[in-house]
C-alpha cells in the first residue's frame, strides 16, 4: 500500500519512482498482484494526487475501460475507499473524492497533534538499525511533492514507532488529509514551509532524539494546521454545546452523535 | 440454556481466562483432544469454545492450520495504552463540554448495569458494558473522525479485557470509576474526569502487565 510499491502498468496515472534497487545480481521476483488490489491501489493514488483520473466523478464503468480491467474489481476497490472515508458517493451517481469540511479539517489537525509527536518520539528511540530503513524512506519522502510527500513521510514515521495501535491511527488521519490538500491549489511558499518542517524531525529522528523529534513534529503539525485551514475560534459546522443550548429541541439535534465505524 | 451449551460456555470462559491469564503460553498451539482432557469433558464443547476464541483474536491458525495463542506482548501492552490514555483522555476532556442529555441518561443505565453484571460476577456482561461505556465517551466528544478511526485502536485491544484478569476488587474499582466519571461528566469537571481516566487506564494496565509478567 505504499505509493512507491505500486504495479507499474496503467499510463493514465502519474508515477512515483521506485527507490533504486541495490546492485544485487538478481531481481526481486514480484507475485502477481490481483486486480482488486492494483484498482485500489491505482484508484486511491489519482485521489491522492489529484490526477485525472479522479478529477471529477470517478464511475466503474469509466474507471474499468481507463484501468482494463472488468468491473467487478474496480466496484470492489471503490467500496473500500468510500470505507475508509477517502471517498463518498456523488449525487450524480458514482463516487467523488470526500469534501472535506472545516470541522473533519480541525478534527483531523487536532487527533494529528495529539498522537503524531508520540510517533515520532517512539520512532527516535528505536535501535539504530531500524533507523536506517526509516531514514531513506523519509529521505524519499522529502524529495516528493505536496501531499504525496507529506503522507508518505508521515506514514513511515507511524509505521516506525512500533505501535500497531498508534499507526492504525494515523495513517488514515493522514490518507484524509491527503485527499484534502489534493483539491485545495498549490502554495509554493506553505509547501517550502512544510517541507522545512519535515526536515526537522526527520534529523531529530536520526539522532534518535526523541525529545526532538516530538517537539519538532509538534511544530510542523503547528504549520499544517495553518496550511490547511484557517483556524477560527468557532468554526463551520461547531456542533451546539450542552451550555449553549439547553432546550429540548437542542437536545434533539446533539443526541445524533457519529456512530464509531460508521462511515459516510 | 441446555446442559451442552452451558458446558461450551464454562469451558470457553476457563479457556479465555488462562489465555489472558497466560497460563497457558502465548505462543503455544492447543490441541483440542489435550484441552477435553485438561477439563475433563468431552470435545464437542472444546471445540465450541475455541471457535469462539478464534473469532474474538485470542487465536490464530498458523501456517499448518493449528490454533495458535495469539496475545500482545508486554512492550505491546504498554504502547497500546500509552496511545488508549492520549486518545481517551482527549475524548473525555471534550465530552465534560460536550456530552448531551441524552448521553448522560444512557451512561446511567449503563453503569447501572454495570453494578447488576457486578453483583452477578458476569465478567462476560462487564467487559461488554466496559466498551459500551468508552464508546459513548467518544461520541460524546463530538469529533467524528475520531469515532471513524476508534476501530483501530479496539480491534487489538479485544484479547486485553482487564476484566478478565482482574479480581473482584479490581472490578468493583473500574465499576466504580465509570459511575465517578459520569458525575464528573454531568458536573463539566473535565480536569477531574481526565485525572479519573487516566488512573483508570493505568489501573488496567497494571494489572494486565503485572499479570504477564
Amino acid at each position: 500500500m505504499d505509493l512507491h510499491d505500486r504495479p507499474t502498468d496503467g499510463d493514465a496515472l502519474p508515477r512515483v519512482p521506485r527507490p533504486p534497487d541495490d546492485d544485487a545480481p538478481l531481481r526481486r521476483v514480484t507475485r502477481p498482484v490481483p486486480l482488486a488490489k492494483r484498482a485500489y491501489d491505482a484508484i486511491r493514488e489519482a485521489v491522492l494526487t489529484g490526477a485525472d483520473l479522479a478529477a471529477d466523478r470517478l464511475t466503474e464503468d469509466d474507471l474499468a475501460r481507463s484501468l482494463s480491467m472488468s468491473r467487478t474489481p474496480v466496484r470492489e476497490a471503490l467500496q473500500r475507499l468510500a470505507l475508509a472515508g477517502l471517498i463518498e458517493p456523488s449525487p450524480g451517481g458514482g463516487y467523488a473524492r470526500r469534501r472535506t469540511t472545516p470541522r473533519d479539517v480541525r478534527e483531523q489537525c487536532e487527533l494529528r497533534l495529539l498522537l503524531e509527536p508520540l510517533a515520532a518520539r517512539l520512532a527516535a528511540a528505536a535501535p539504530p538499525e531500524s533507523r536506517e530503513p526509516l531514514a531513506a524512506e523519509l529521505a524519499g519522502a522529502l524529495e516528493a511533492d505536496g501531499a504525496v510527500g507529506e503522507l508518505r513521510f508521515h506514514v513511515a514515521i507511524a509505521d516506525a514507532s512500533g505501535s500497531g495501535a498508534l499507526a492504525g491511527l494515523i495513517r488514515p488521519l493522514n490518507e484524509r488529509a491527503a485527499v484534502h490538500r489534493a483539491q485545495q491549489p498549490g502554495d509554493a511558499q506553505a509547501e517550502r514551509r512544510l517541507r522545512a518542517g519535515r526536515k526537522a524531525v526527520a534529523a531529530a529522528i536520526e539522532r534518535g532524539d526523541g525529545a526532538a523529534a516530538e517537539q519538532a513534529m509538534r511544530e510542523h503539525l503547528e504549520v499544517v494546521r495553518a496550511v490547511v485551514g484557517p483556524a477560527s475560534a468557532r468554526p463551520a459546522g461547531e456542533p451546539p454545546s450542552r451550555r449553549t443550548a439547553a432546550g429540548p429541541a437542542s437536545r434533539r439535534a446533539v443526541s445524533n452523535p457519529a456512530s464509531p465505524g460508521a462511515s459516510r | 440454556m441446555s446442559q451442552h451449551s452451558s458446558l461450551a460456555d464454562r469451558a470457553y470462559a476457563e479457556l479465555r481466562s488462562a489465555i489472558v491469564s497466560r497460563r497457558l503460553a502465548p505462543g503455544s498451539a492447543l490441541v483440542e483432544a489435550e484441552l477435553a482432557a485438561m477439563l475433563g469433558i468431552s470435545r464437542t464443547p472444546v471445540r465450541e469454545a475455541l471457535r469462539r476464541c478464534e473469532l474474538e483474536g485470542y487465536l490464530q491458525r498458523d501456517a499448518n492450520g493449528r490454533l495458535v495463542i495469539d496475545l500482545p506482548t508486554p512492550a505491546e501492552v504498554a504502547r497500546l495504552f500509552e496511545v488508549r490514555e492520549l486518545v481517551e483522555c482527549y475524548a473525555v476532556r471534550l465530552a465534560a463540554e460536550r456530552i448531551s442529555d441524552a448521553e448522560l441518561e444512557q451512561l446511567d443505565r449503563l453503569v447501572a448495569e454495570d453494578l447488576d453484571a457486578l453483583r452477578a460476577r458476569d465478567a462476560d456482561r462487564l467487559a461488554e458494558l466496559n466498551g459500551a461505556i468508552h464508546n459513548t465517551l467518544f461520541e460524546a466528544s463530538r469529533n467524528r473522525t475520531l469515532c471513524e478511526l476508534i476501530g483501530a485502536l479496539q480491534g487489538r485491544a479485544h484479547g486485553l479485557e482487564a476484566f478478565a484478569v482482574g479480581d473482584s476488587a479490581d472490578r468493583e474499582r473500574f465499576v466504580a470509576d465509570h459511575r465517578r466519571l459520569v458525575e464528573l461528566l454531568r458536573a463539566s469537571d473535565g480536569d477531574a474526569a481526565v485525572t479519573l481516566m487516566r488512573s483508570h487506564l493505568r489501573h488496567a494496565r497494571e494489572l494486565l502487565l503485572t499479570d504477564s509478567s
